[in-house]
Order: structure tokens, then C-alpha cells, then sequence
């Protein structure tokens, strides 16, 4: 089960092993979220994945190799996925719950300093408890994120319109029936994941675990029926002008063809007191799958520069 | 309206090559359609069951599975794929039924079958309707560019570094034609059963060596198949349908209809490549005028 992707000169991809340690932790309501640490260094990053409904294999894999960096990486599977408890309750699907679980996994593993890193709902996630519990922050990575979904709207708009407008009307008659499992609908949905999802041929193995393990509802609940059509609660959330309390160093990172639009990144950099940005040119969302050595040199550096100033 | 009907007749026609070919006859009487189907390498469910219908107006209805399709013998000899042989499989199908002339229904390859069929064995016909096909080849080639280039810039690079790559089978390259296939093939949601019965068993050694791997790349030994010069030697009457949406498009329609000398054309604005299954309200009065303007001929 598990397994590892190694380039010809030895650079690893991905590593999928099995946590140093895991816990079990309690996060209201009776729930229990599972959570993997590996590694011991003294400083923590800390992974919280997109979706929402996504076990954490695909974000976790290619960020083992951080530890051999001198590490420490945690994370877990959100409620409702992975080996965490699936409770039945659309009343969890929110964003302030999740925030919450956040600050119960961080204080149960009593992390008082992280370099949080959220990628694509797990920078939305991100933003919002960074907002909430400020304290734990001593840098964030925000990965193929946004702040402000009715403008990530607008750009999904773009890229969809780049189907041709016969396309747009077609998507547009299906969604307006609810029809979202229609195959000339389906089809544009595979089309575009392949465009601005991953870039790749095939999905690594990781990243075909996340999805085995995808629980639908929480991402209908949340965002919606596909990566191109937002019906969820998210639809309407916007932080950009929050966004100026982050005093700590903000790493952010998208890709040229990403779903979530290098406007998306400019628009969050734009807002950060201390701010950077960069932009992996032949990627979408998944630079680390995408571009693995040039995503990995810029984690490390940015990683490197918060160690020494810590 | 079509409606899914038994045939009154099944018939076994051995044809050149020993070769069983299936063949289904509905109605009776001298005035008979005789119906080619597209594919090549689909059985004549979706052609035949669209046109059976027409014995509630006194016609005959004959169709077949051609040779590698259905119920009819399926060789795998590839040098069988060729479309003078199908010529000669229509022309002993349509001896051994005893048919005389006939008012000949091609559809889409159908077409290119008819048009051959029409130029070889002119005195068979006393009609020939060519529906959803083209008579130039190259020109339609041209003409889908055009439809491909509607998905956007980026979607025809990928699909030409697929085609390029020889890797059809990607999920991303089959997501555009899928795309493709319910814009310019079938326009509706759900797709008609006869249709899906031709479908389910599509013979892709015809197909593949005939025209191509999809409806969307032509690599065949038809490819640069073009009758357009020799249309006007077909002198009986000649229906062209096409929808506005199909993948063989109003300008290849136009293109026949200006070769041929009596020829009349009928574009359906809601259809694609199916209009007998996408607008039947439009199809079939245009159909049953133009066959019986030249009933008794």
C-alpha cells in the first residue's frame, strides 16, 4: 500500500509511508479526527488539504520529503474523510466548524508555532482561522488558493468561456436542470480538470487515494457540484480586506493554467502586508505533482528564510 | 413517426467471398426504399428503424447489415474494407430481394456508399435521397477544423498532440469528442435505442480503415475520396437533408446540391446529424413529399 515516486536523478516526488505517530483527536460533537506527524524537528508545518471532502493522501504525499528537510509535518483527515470519523450530519459542512477542528487538532498536539500551509479549500480554511486564532502563525503558505470567490467566479467564467460559447450554453442548460451527470456535461468537467486541475497525464497514485475516498456531499455542501460551477455556502465568502492582519510572512503559490487563477494569488498578494508570490508556469493546482523541483526549491527557501529568522 | 417495428421478411443473401449479409424487409409493393446506413461498421439498427415506418404510407423498407456488422458474417480481412466492394455487396443485396429500382436512402457513409452506388449502377435507382453526407471529402475534412476549432485553441492543440501521440484512448482526448459527438452527431440528451444498439456494436475494423478513429479525424483509405466531378452523371432526382449542427455540415450538403443536376435540399435547424431522430415532426413530411412527388417513376 504504501509507495514512494522517485525521479531518474533521486529526487522524491512523493512519499507515501506509513506517521511516526498519529492521534486521535476529539473535535466536538463527540467526533474524532485522525492525525499524522512525522518527523520531530522544531519547526511544524502543518498541511491542511483542499476539497473539502478529500482525505489528505494527495497534499500529504508530496510533502513527506520535508521531513529529510528537517521538518516536522502534521496533518489529518478533515471530518467525514479518510480514517476520521464520516458522520452524517450536513449541519458539519461549514466553514466555521472546520476552523474550529483546526484549533482542536493544533492545541490537542499543543503546536504553539506552525508554517501553516493550505492548499486550494485548505487555503480557504487557512485564511479564516488565521483570522480566528492568529497566535499559533509563524508563516503561511497559501497554495492555489483564493480569498474572494465571487472574483474567482468571474474567472472560472473565463476558462470556461475558453470551451466556446455553444460549450458554456450547453454546461449552463445542464446546470440549470441539475443535471450535473449528463456525459456531454461530464466530459467538459474531465476536459477542464485536465487543463487546470493537474497538468499530467495520470493521477498519481496519491492523488488517486484522495479521490477513492472523496465524500461528495461535504464538497456539494461547501463549493459545489465540480471544480466549474459554485453552488455551495463558499460562493459568497470573501476575505481580501481582512487579509491585512497577516503580519507574518505569506508565501503565495499558483499555477499559470490553475483553476484558482494567478489573479486569484495576485489579488491575495496584493493584500498582504508581507507578502510574496510566485507563479509555477507550467502548472494548474497541483505544482508539487505538476513541477515537483522547482515547487519543493521555492517551499524550502521560503521554509528556510522563516527557520532562520525564527 | 418512427417506431421500432419487426421486420416482415428476414432474408440471407450470400454475396462475392461467400460472405452471409443480412437483410430485413418491411411492406410490400414496387415502390421501395432501400436504406444504406452510416459507419461504416455500424449494424443498420438506427437507419432501419427510423425509416420502417414508412410502410404506413405504402412504401417497402429494405435494409441491411452490411458485411462485418449485426447478424451478417464479420471477417476480419482488412482488404474487405473498401468501398467498391460494398458497391458490389449493395448490388447482389439488392438482385437477391429481387428490389428492381429503387429509391436509394443513404446516410452519412451510407451516402458515400450511395453516391458510388449511384454512379455505377445508375439504371437501380429511381431516386436517390443522401442525407447528413458529402460528396468531398477533404471539404468536409476542412469543415471539421472548423467544428473542433470551436472548443477553443487550446482544446485543438491537445487534441492534436493526441493525435500526434497516436494516445486516442486519453480520457481528456475522448472528453472533447464526447463533447463533440453530442453537439454534432445527436443533439439529444438521451439517445434513441436503435441508436444505441448500432452503437454498442460498432465494428471499428471498417471503421478505422475506412474513415477514421473518431467522427472527428479522418486517416482512411476515404480520406481524399471526392465525387463532386462526377455528380452530375447522377440524373434522377436527389433529396439532400443535413441538419444545421451536423458534423458532415449545410456546406457539404450545398456542395452535392450544386454538383448534382436535379437535386433538392432540405437544412434542419434544430438537428445535427439525425434529423429523423432530432426534428421527426420536420423530417418526415419532407421525406414522404419528395417520395411521393416521384412515386411510379
Amino acid at each position: 500500500m504504501y509507495d514512494r515516486a522517485v525521479l531518474a536523478d533521486g529526487f522524491v516526488v512523493w512519499d507515501d509511508r506509513p506517521a511516526d505517530a498519529t492521534h486521535e483527536v476529539e473535535v466536538g460533537g463527540g467526533h474524532k479526527v485522525k492525525v499524522y506527524s512525522y518527523g520531530d524537528g522544531p519547526e511544524t508545518v502543518f498541511l491542511l488539504n483542499g476539497g473539502p471532502g478529500l482525505p489528505c493522501n494527495y497534499l500529504r504525499a508530496p510533502h513527506l520529503p520535508l521531513v529529510e528537510a528537517g521538518y516536522r509535518v502534521v496533518v489529518h483527515d478533515q471530518l467525514g474523510t479518510g480514517a476520521s470519523d464520516h458522520p452524517d450530519d450536513p449541519s458539519l459542512w461549514t466553514l466555521g466548524r472546520y476552523v474550529e477542528e483546526v484549533e482542536a487538532v493544533l492545541d490537542a498536539l499543543d503546536l504553539k508555532r506552525i508554517h501553516f500551509l493550505g492548499h486550494s479549500w485548505g487555503g480557504w480554511c487557512g485564511i479564516e482561522y488565521a483570522l480566528t486564532y492568529p497566535q499559533r502563525i509563524a508563516s503561511m503558505i497559501l497554495a492555489n488558493t483564493a480569498a474572494d470567490i465571487p472574483h474567482l467566479l468571474t474567472e472560472i467564467e473565463r476558462l470556461r468561456g475558453a470551451m466556446g460559447h455553444e460549450t458554456v450554453q450547453m454546461m449552463q442548460r445542464f446546470e440549470a436542470m441539475g443535471n450535473y451527470d449528463h456525459p456531454a456535461y461530464q466530459a467538459v468537467v474531465d476536459l477542464l480538470d485536465f487543463r487546470h486541475i493537474r497538468r499530467l497525464p495520470e493521477r498519481p497514485k496519491p492523488a488517486a487515494d484522495s479521490k477513492a475516498g472523496f465524500n461528495y456531499p461535504i464538497f456539494l455542501a461547501v463549493q459545489g457540484p465540480n471544480e466549474y460551477h459554485y453552488t455551495g455556502s463558499i460562493r459568497t465568502w470573501n476575505r481580501i480586506d481582512q487579509l491585512h492582519r497577516f503580519t507574518w510572512p505569506t508565501l503565495v503559490i499558483q499555477g499559470q493554467h490553475d483553476v484558482l487563477t494567478p489573479a486569484c494569488g495576485m489579488r491575495i498578494y496584493n493584500a498582504l502586508p508581507n507578502g510574496e508570490i510566485r507563479i509555477f508556469q507550467n502548472s494548474s493546482h497541483s505544482a508539487f505533482y505538476e513541477e515537483p523541483q522547482a515547487y519543493r526549491r521555492t517551499l524550502l527557501d521560503f521554509l528556510g528564510r522563516q527557520r532562520a529568522a525564527g | 413517426m418512427w417506431r421500432e417495428i419487426e421486420p416482415d421478411r428476414t432474408h440471407e443473401v450470400r454475396i462475392d467471398g461467400g460472405f452471409k449479409v443480412v437483410a430485413y424487409e418491411f411492406g410490400s409493393g414496387d415502390e421501395t426504399v432501400f436504406c444504406l446506413n452510416g459507419g461504416p461498421g455500424l449494424a443498420c439498427d438506427y437507419l432501419r428503424d427510423a425509416h420502417s415506418c414508412l410502410i404506413d404510407h405504402g412504401y417497402r423498407v429494405v435494409a441491411f447489415d452490411q458485411l462485418g456488422t449485426g447478424k451478417s458474417d464479420q471477417p476480419t480481412d482488412a482488404a474487405l474494407w473498401t468501398i467498391g466492394r460494398y458497391v458490389e455487396e449493395t448490388e447482389q443485396v439488392r438482385k437477391a430481394l429481387g428490389l428492381g429500382r429503387v429509391h436509394l436512402l443513404g446516410h452519412s457513409w451510407g451516402g458515400w456508399l450511395g453516391i458510388d452506388y449511384a454512379l455505377t449502377y445508375p439504371e437501380a435507382l429511381k431516386t436517390v435521397i443522401l442525407e447528413d453526407t458529402v460528396g468531398d471529402m477533404p471539404h468536409l475534412v476542412s469543415e471539421l477544423e472548423r467544428l473542433r476549432s470551436a472548443l477553443g485553441s487550446e482544446t485543438v492543440a491537445m487534441m492534436q498532440r493526441h493525435e500526434a501521440e497516436g494516445t486516442l484512448d486519453h480520457p481528456e482526448y475522448q472528453a472533447a469528442v464526447t463533447i463533440l459527438n453530442y453537439r454534432h452527431v445527436c443533439r439529444l440528451d438521451e439517445w434513441p435505442a436503435p441508436v444505441k444498439r448500432s452503437l454498442d456494436g460498432w465494428n471499428m475494423g471498417p471503421y478505422g480503415t475506412m474513415q477514421g478513429p473518431n467522427e472527428f479525424l479522418y486517416t482512411g483509405n476515404l480520406k481524399d475520396w471526392n465525387r463532386i466531378p462526377d455528380m452530375h452523371r447522377i440524373t434522377v432526382p436527389a433529396l439532400i437533408t443535413v441538419g444545421q449542427h451536423d458534423e458532415l455540415t449545410p456546406a457539404c450538403a450545398l456542395k452535392m446540391k450544386l454538383a448534382l443536376p436535379d437535386a433538392e435540399l432540405h437544412c434542419f435547424p434544430n438537428s445535427s446529424h439525425m434529423p429523423f431522430y432530432e426534428e421527426p415532426h420536420a423530417y418526415y413530411p419532407v421525406l414522404l413529399a419528395f417520395l411521393e412527388k416521384h412515386r411510379g417513376r
